[in-house]
């Protein structure tokens, strides 16, 4: 039988023998790691594979590559983005082929050993916590479907990690935050890695005015992040890859995450659902809970 | 100076970090509150790790902040107070730092002090002791094996052995840090340079076909090879790679603070970013393949032919750290012609 690998390989081959894509937008394994890659027609494919540690959400990559006819690999992650960027009206959804794989869900790079024996394992403790609360394995909107699909269920947890800062007395919760973000270096890498941060210009690069200090420091750092999050309420789809990325290891998705779980307890909301889910803060029903108005 | 050699026990390497704390502000490689690996001001022996691994931040802040007061000013009572904030008061002891991180200073130095001294940063570096620890393995994305820079501007190198370190003392300032704690060293036995010899083969830092002698020619010609745009078009423009490299050292000037008092400050700044070069009417480098390109050129190409030594002590976070996992060691292969395999397997059209 044809590993995904395989499968991959050739179905990626086919697209551009029948000239269908101009590029195809994947992950390929190369010195240890594997990492996206845009691929031409004339790229040798033999790196093209989808494995446990293919965390980047390709949808970043959009952007780049505007205009063009793009295949690309979707886990969840993306379709959830695609289908996000479509109620934003940023997707040329005709110009792209949709690859769907059975997303075996991706490694905890924190938690890889020097050895990697971890990808072997089907332990949910190993992957990453989006993983474990992801619904869906198969990409639903594929317009075709690479690999074999996956029957078994995650365990849908919630969001422990915020449920852990959450818990903890108010004082202690604050003296929390103001360490993680003493930490911020403030590469901008969580913004860049976001599918959904696609603003042209950014609040932080404005100088005239200029609404954030270029220093660091706990103060502004967190006022670089609330921004952030409140930029994506509503948007965020829980990639976490604003977490993979950070290179000082600040969690930073538990801010977005406290968002989501709102939005997701209060008005059943989840954001990128169906490609038809409008954004939360553009969406309006009649029966929309008013209790907040005094 | 020839270098020296010594023997320190582990016992009396616990004897040598208590007793520098009393005499500097001793940095050592220490876990902050979310358990990561960082170089901070451990307090106790026990806290310092000694690992191979390195901090994802290098120590190259203690002599370059990312952020410093340049001058502070005050306004009131009919006058303007302005201040320069003043050097350091404690000597710095960089102790048991990676080599690749203690090699850095030694090769941003010589910007520094090229044309313009620049003081703030001299003044740090010239009251910088490092004691430096040589790993015993060659990690997955480091390449210091293929990277043929001066450890020789190490004050001192200690090597683990069985039960004790072989330090090896290369300057005059490592002779100091010796001669002020010299009952904690006894003299080193036999021939320690074959010693340090082998301890390299074995942990596969040894060197081996320097990448600057052989890259830079071919690099030379590659500025307007057509793969950069493929090879380097997911870059996210982040800085990651430029924040945690131990010899990436491009500021930034900043004013921060208003008509009352405030500062004016040095901040790090990156030229993988897409603001670096940006111009109200222009942006030269108007791609993230070109912001990359000049990264990699800079490094092993430009630095070098003014400086001499490359801008890289091959520590591998600029990989390690990456988001999209660009491997500067495989593209200096590949664009300096040492390689015709780009990484990856990718390849622009022709």
């Amino acid at each position: 039988m044809a590993t995904i690998r395989e499968e991959l390989q050739a179905a990626v081959r086919r697209l551009f023998e029948d000239d269908k894509i101009d590029y195809f937008l994947g992950y390929v394994d190369d010195y240890g790691h594997t990492f996206p890659a845009i691929l031409t027609k004339d790229s040798d494919l033999s790196g093209l594979t989808f494995d446990r540690k293919s965390y980047n959400n390709l949808a970043a990559f959009l952007p780049e590559l505007r205009g063009s006819r793009l295949g690309l690999i979707c886990k969840q992650c993306e379709v959830r983005t695609l289908n996000v960027l479509a109620a934003e009206e940023q997707l040329e959804r005709e110009k792209l082929v949709v690859v769907g794989v059975p997303c075996p869900a991706m490694i905890d790079p924190r938690k890889l050993s020097a050895d990697e024996a971890e990808l072997g394992s089907d332990d949910p403790a190993l992957w990453q916590e989006k993983c474990r609360r992801c619904l869906e394995r198969n990409t639903p909107t594929a317009d075709l479907f690479v690999g074999e699909k996956i029957s078994t269920p995650t365990p849908a947890e919630g969001w422990p990690l915020l449920e852990e800062v959450e818990a903890k007395p108010a004082e202690e919760r604050e003296a929390w935050w103001r360490e993680q973000m003493s930490l911020c270096i403030r590469c901008y890498a969580c913004r860049l890695a976001c599918p959904l941060c696609y603003c042209h210009q950014c609040f932080v690069e404005d100088n005239k005015p200029q609404w954030l200090d270029k220093s660091v420091g706990a103060e502004n750092n967190l006022h670089y992040h609330i921004i952030r999050a409140i930029h994506l309420a509503g948007r965020c789809i829980e990639c976490q890859e604003c977490s993979r990325v950070c290179p000082v290891g600040i969690p930073v998705d538990v801010l977005n995450n406290v968002l989501s779980r709102d939005f997701a307890s209060r008005f059943g909301y989840a954001s990128g659902e169906t490609a038809e889910t409008k954004p939360a803060l553009v969406a309006y029903e009649r029966d929309d809970p008013e209790d907040f108005i005094l | 100076m020839d270098a020296e050699y010594y023997k320190l026990s582990a016992e009396n390497a616990a004897g040598l970090f208590e007793r520098a704390r009393a005499d500097y502000d001793v940095v050592a490689k220490t876990r902050d509150a979310n358990g990561n690996l960082v170089y901070g001001r451990p307090v106790s022996f026990e806290d310092v790790a000694f690992v191979d691994e390195q901090p994802p931040m290098s120590a190259k802040a203690f002599a370059l902040p990312q952020n410093e007061t340049l001058v502070r000013y005050e306004r009131g009572g009919g006058e303007i107070r302005a201040e320069t904030p003043e050097a350091p008061a404690r000597d710095l002891l960089l102790f048991g730092v990676n080599v690749c991180d203690a090699a850095a200073f030694d090769i941003i130095d010589r910007v520094f002090q090229w044309d313009y001294l620049d003081d703030p940063y001299l003044a740090r570096r010239e009251r910088t002791t490092q004691l430096a620890l040589a790993c015993t393995a060659l990690q997955r994305d480091c390449f210091c094996n293929r990277i043929s820079y001066a450890e020789d501007g190490v004050d001192a190198v200690a090597y683990p052995r069985e039960g004790h370190y072989l330090v090896k003392i290369q300057t005059d300032n490592g002779r100091r840090l010796v001669e002020r704690y010299r009952n904690l060293f006894a003299e080193a036995d036999g021939d320690p340079e074959t010693e340090i010899t082998s301890f390299l083969e074995k942990a596969g830092t040894a060197k081996r076909e320097p990448l600057l002698e052989t890259a830079q020619s071919g690099l030379a010609g590659a500025f307007e090879h057509a793969d950069w745009e493929i090879l380097a078009s997911t870059c996210i423009g982040c800085g990651i790679c430029t924040y945690t490299c131990p010899t990436c050292h491009c500021f930034d000037i900043q004013d921060e603070g208003g008509y009352v008092g405030g500062r004016r400050l040095r901040t790090w700044d990156h030229c993988t970013g897409r603001t670096f070069t940006a111009m109200p009417a222009h942006q030269p480098r108007d791609r993230q393949y070109k912001r990359y390109r000049q990264r990699l050129l800079h490094k092993f190409w430009y630095y070098p032919e003014r400086f001499g030594p490359v801008l890289c002590t091959g520590c591998g976070r600029c990989i390690t750290h990456c988001p999209v996992k660009i491997n500067i060691k495989e593209l200096v292969e590949y664009f300096g012609g040492l390689s015709d395999a780009p990484p990856g397997g990718r390849r622009h059209a022709p």
